[in-house]
């Protein structure tokens, strides 16, 4: 960094604190910026971090992150196929059902996934009844499980079972594979956690015409690039949580072809061309699962502080550390703050986030590239500017930016890549994710914002130290 | 009752019909309402609401439904000029190319920014250090306004800054002027040939503005922050600053303002000033003026003196060494006891209330040369230390920028009206005759100084008529005519309420003490 010369050359003043004194330089035409100055979060922890200089730990953070970002930048996820979770998911069993966040008792499940679970139990057949239902789950016969512990995106409600469908993507570069239920419309058991004839027969279509199909013409062409398709959506207003409008068209322009010259029956195609059109949104899935096989790529790196899982409960939010595998830190759900649906619904009745989408934010899609979303920000009255804002603030706590995505209004430039938790705690500025709002008894309400807590970073920063030798 | 208006071929996006909606649903007498599409899945949501009508059952996905669930009709046309607002709205607020910048970190920013050269800081101390030690890594110099730094921290900051050709002015520096741009506290000063390094911030503002007022200017005004001089940093920025303006063309003179510094500091000041090619003025407050004529430097008696050493210098005018004090008693000895007279035989005392920590250093000086029982809170110059600071006695004189008197609230330079309760208490004690305090004006000061105190000044002269008491104020006010405040304007507003108005720091302590003391 060369050193700036005050007496030779004019001023530019960055102003840290007092508004007055930036005040008073404009006034006399300096030009003068801003430093939204916060306390730091936790000093103690701070010293800490500053002794991975003294004991050399920063260099090898810097590396393990540098060939992290590389890793996440070059990562080519194709969707390869839809199957039932037990033929796929590593590690799933027959009596296994997932849901969303970090692992939880079934005595203590939000609401959300406490009927979500009842009903993969009765969709399975499992049980007859509701009490049947409980009973089992309490028995511990049916198993709950954490849908990221298992490759697999949670996407709100997360309700997994094991012949239930999930989308395959694979990286082509690592061979990792990542998971994630199909959307299942406006109502649905996976996403929405609502268990009902419609829901069931609506499943079933999926189960036993849509999936078999599509897993027959995607290996029939080896696969759909995800990437390529959300390159072109960043550029057409599309940020992949809370929009993906232009990536479902897109979908749908290449999906069409390849089903009409298969050797499928026109009825056949016929269903799958309604569901594919029916929602844009058939495309969130593919973004998370594609998202989810990029991480696996990164997860459990030595030394790396890049973050691989945000995921949430609805009571509970989690996070996972590259450097420290599989293990969870935790704290409290975030509340979404946005717009509802109808003016029927209020805050009282949204539960606290719920839902692993957040994997988009992980990956810099989502809030990260809200500049390339503004109509996403309009959710809370925001303007492109505001849009661009919240980008170059999620710049603070990331280690790159990904040029695989220009973003018109980043100049572009990518959205910010890589969530350090050391930058993270050292600014006090923790993620923004955007989401969908889902009411306490299940479906979704409204779309928002959360940012999420900065215990589960201070938490994981702790753990982190301590694991490499700093006390 | 639900009202269901259906408006055909007309598209608008979800996200900007949910704000249709909200908007919607504050004119008085909806109760509900559902903006939608006619999609199907939207036709689910208005089936939940029970508001599926059978008009919005046969509107078509490229139709508008709007369902208004009202008290009477005549809200329908009401809600739908919301949604014609809305449609004809222009973009959602006025662009503002002028909106500066800003960012969550200082990497960020210099990231952005890659000439930014300087960073103002005032945090608290306890995170001034770490930020300025950020900057000057990223190649900037630093203002730090913040006290309270820990001075292993400060020496840290100097040293790294010396090291790589960067300035460190402070912690606990209010005023700078870098090529005219004034810094911090500070009045806008011509540019000219005097430059000033100063450890005391109204040192530097009121030798600057005396220097301007008198037609000359400064070339630059660094400020080093009050513990410069200590032992522990040993002047580093002084010396750098001595450095630089000794080398720098556009200066002509040097003035150095400070507190005596520590002994071996002022050693190493002194065979500095020694070496100089330029002609140094020294007003070290308080100090041993020979040391300084033995370093080849002028010995200025005042603040004000030292400006006009300075620009006779610069001028290159004879420097009469006088006594300063006794020059100016013969001056005002006239003015001054026509309000002596007026005071009651009872008001023998004088009351000082201060805003500018150098000014009341320097007054409080200078009026223990002149009144006996100078108490004050600084203990300083052998003046008798108030028992507690909130209480005068006799003479006295109050640094108001006291921590005791600032905590949680901003110091007397940026807001006055601090001193309001405490010039009634003064003002209405029957011992006083005198009222003596300093306004400074500048930029990131108070607008108005003056109009803060303005009301309590008034209220307290008529009070002291109606007790049949004369009261005398006098008051110094530091600043310029191209100040945000314009110091003549602020002077006017002095002078319509019977103050006795000086432009210098020490002649208005003079003139408050004369008039207390009467003759000789």
């Amino acid at each position: 960094m060369s050193n700036k010369n005050i007496f030779t050359d004019k001023l530019h003043v960055i102003n840290i604190g007092t508004k007055n004194f930036g005040e008073g330089l404009r006034e006399q035409g300096v030009k003068v910026a801003t430093i939204n100055w916060r306390p730091p979060v936790d000093g103690n922890l701070l010293r800490m971090m500053r002794r991975c200089d003294e004991v050399g730990l920063t260099a090898k953070i810097e590396d393990a992150n540098k060939h992290v970002l590389e890793s996440m930048l070059t990562s080519d996820p194709i969707w390869i196929g839809m199957r039932p979770a037990i033929e796929v998911l590593p590690g799933m069993k027959e009596n296994y059902i997932l849901h969303s966040g970090p692992p939880r008792a079934f005595s203590d499940l939000c609401r959300l996934h406490h009927k979500g679970v009842i009903g993969g139990v009765l969709y399975e057949g499992w049980a007859a009844s509701e009490e049947e239902a409980i009973h089992l789950l309490e028995s511990g016969k049916v198993e709950l499980h954490s849908c990221n512990d298992f490759a697999t995106v949670g996407a709100g409600a997360g309700i997994v079972t094991p012949s239930m469908p999930v989308n395959i993507c694979r990286d082509t570069r690592t061979g990792q594979e990542g998971f994630c239920l199909p959307f299942e419309g406006r109502t649905g058991l996976g996403v929405w956690g609502v268990y009902n004839e419609e829901v069931k027969n609506n499943l079933k279509v999926i189960t036993e015409v849509f999936s078999p199909a599509v897993n027959q013409v995607l290996a029939e062409n080896g696969g759909i690039s995800i990437k390529n398709i959300i390159a072109r959506s960043f550029q057409m207003n599309d940020e992949i949580h809370t929009r993906q409008t232009a990536a479902g068209l897109i979908l749908l322009s290449e999906m069409a072809p390849l089903l009409l010259k298969s050797n499928l029956d026109r009825e056949t195609v016929s269903v799958c061309i309604e569901m594919l059109s029916g929602s844009e949104r058939w495309f969130h899935p593919l973004g998370m699962a594609s998202a989810m096989c990029t991480l696996r790529g990164i997860k459990g790196t030595e030394y790396s502080t890049i973050v691989t899982a945000i995921a949430s409960g609805g009571v509970e939010t989690g996070l996972k550390v590259a450097a420290m595998g599989e293990e969870w830190f935790t704290a409290p759900s975030p509340h979404l703050h946005g717009k509802f649906f109808t003016t029927k619904w209020g805050p009282d009745d949204a539960s606290p986030y719920c839902g692993d989408s957040t994997i988009t934010e992980v990956v810099g899609m989502g809030a990260f590239a809200g500049a390339a979303a503004p109509a996403v920000l309009r959710l809370r009255g925001g303007t492109c500017k505001d849009a661009i804002a919240q980008s170059e603030e999620m710049k603070a706590i990331c280690i790159g930016t990904n040029y695989n995505y220009p973003i018109p209004l980043l100049e572009f430039t990518g959205p910010p890549i890589g969530i350090d938790i050391r930058k993270v705690i050292e600014t006090g500025i923790t993620p923004v994710c955007h989401g969908g709002i889902i009411s306490k008894e299940g479906g979704q309400i409204g779309a928002g914002i959360a940012r999420f807590p900065i215990q589960v970073y201070i938490k994981a920063m702790y753990a982190f130290l301590s694991k490499y030798g700093i006390k | 009752m639900i009202k269901t208006v259906i408006k055909e071929n007309l598209y608008l996006d979800s996200i900007f019909l949910m704000t249709v909606t909200r908007e919607m649903q504050k004119v008085n007498g909806v109760r509900e309402a559902v903006v939608v599409m006619g999609t199907e899945m939207n036709k689910t949501v208005l089936a939940e609401v029970g508001a599926l009508t059978p008009e919005a059952q046969a509107a078509t996905a490229n139709s508008l439904i709007l369902s208004l669930d009202v008290v009477e009709d005549s809200a329908v046309p009401e809600a739908l000029k919301v949604l014609d607002n809305l449609m004809s709205q222009k973009a959602d607020r006025q662009e503002d190319d002028t909106r500066e910048r800003s960012f969550p970190t200082v990497d960020l920013a210099v990231q952005e920014l890659p000439c930014a050269n300087l960073a103002v800081i005032s945090l608290s101390g306890e995170f001034a250090g770490q930020e300025a030690m950020n900057a000057l890594k990223n190649g900037m110099s630093t203002f730090i306004f913040s006290d309270n730094v820990p001075l292993e921290e400060e020496l840290e900051l100097k040293r790294y800054a010396r090291e790589h050709n960067l300035w460190v002015m402070g912690p606990g520096c209010g005023t700078s002027v870098i090529n005219g741009i004034s810094l911090g506290l500070m009045s806008k000063i011509s540019q000219g040939a005097v430059g000033i390094v100063g450890a005391s911030g109204s040192g530097i503002q009121e030798i600057a503005v005396l220097v301007d007022q008198q037609g000359e200017g400064v070339s630059q005004a660094i400020g080093t922050g009050g513990r410069d001089l200590s032992k522990e940093i040993g002047g580093i920025t002084m010396l750098q600053g001595l450095d630089y303006l000794d080398a720098d063309p556009k200066t002509k003179v040097i003035v150095l303002v400070s507190k005596p510094p520590h002994p071996e500091t002022c050693a190493k000041i002194y065979a500095r000033v020694k070496q100089s090619k330029k002609p140094i003025v020294i007003f070290f407050l308080g100090g041993d003026r020979s040391q300084i004529e033995a370093s080849g430097a002028y010995s200025a008696a005042t603040l004000e003196e030292a400006a006009n050493i300075a620009v006779k210098l610069v001028r290159g005018e004879p420097i009469q060494q006088e006594d300063f004090l006794s020059k100016c008693i013969a001056q005002m000895k006239t003015e001054a006891m026509i309000e002596h007279r007026k005071l009651n035989c009872k008001q023998k005392f004088l009351r000082g209330l201060y805003c500018g920590g150098t000014h009341s250093e320097e007054a409080v000086l200078l009026l223990n040369e002149i009144l006996p029982d100078m108490h004050s809170n600084l203990s300083f110059g052998g003046v008798k230390l108030l028992k507690d600071p909130k209480v005068s006695e006799q003479n006295s004189l109050v640094d108001m920028g006291d921590e005791l008197f600032t905590r949680g609230r901003p110091h007397p330079v940026m807001d006055p009206s601090i001193l309001t309760d405490r010039l009634w208490t003064e003002g209405t004690d029957p011992e006083v005759g005198v009222i003596l305090f300093d306004l400074l004006l500048g930029y990131a000061v108070h607008p108005d100084p003056v109009g803060t105190i303005r009301d309590t000044l008034a209220a307290l002269r008529k009070q002291a008529a109606q007790d049949g008491r004369n009261l005398c104020f006098v008051a110094s006010i530091c600043g310029t005519r191209q100040d945000p405040q314009d110091i003549s304007l602020q002077k006017q507003q002095l002078e319509a309420l019977g103050v006795h108005v000086f432009y210098s720091n020490s002649k208005a302590a003079i003139f408050a003490g004369i008039v207390i003391r009467g003759e000789e």
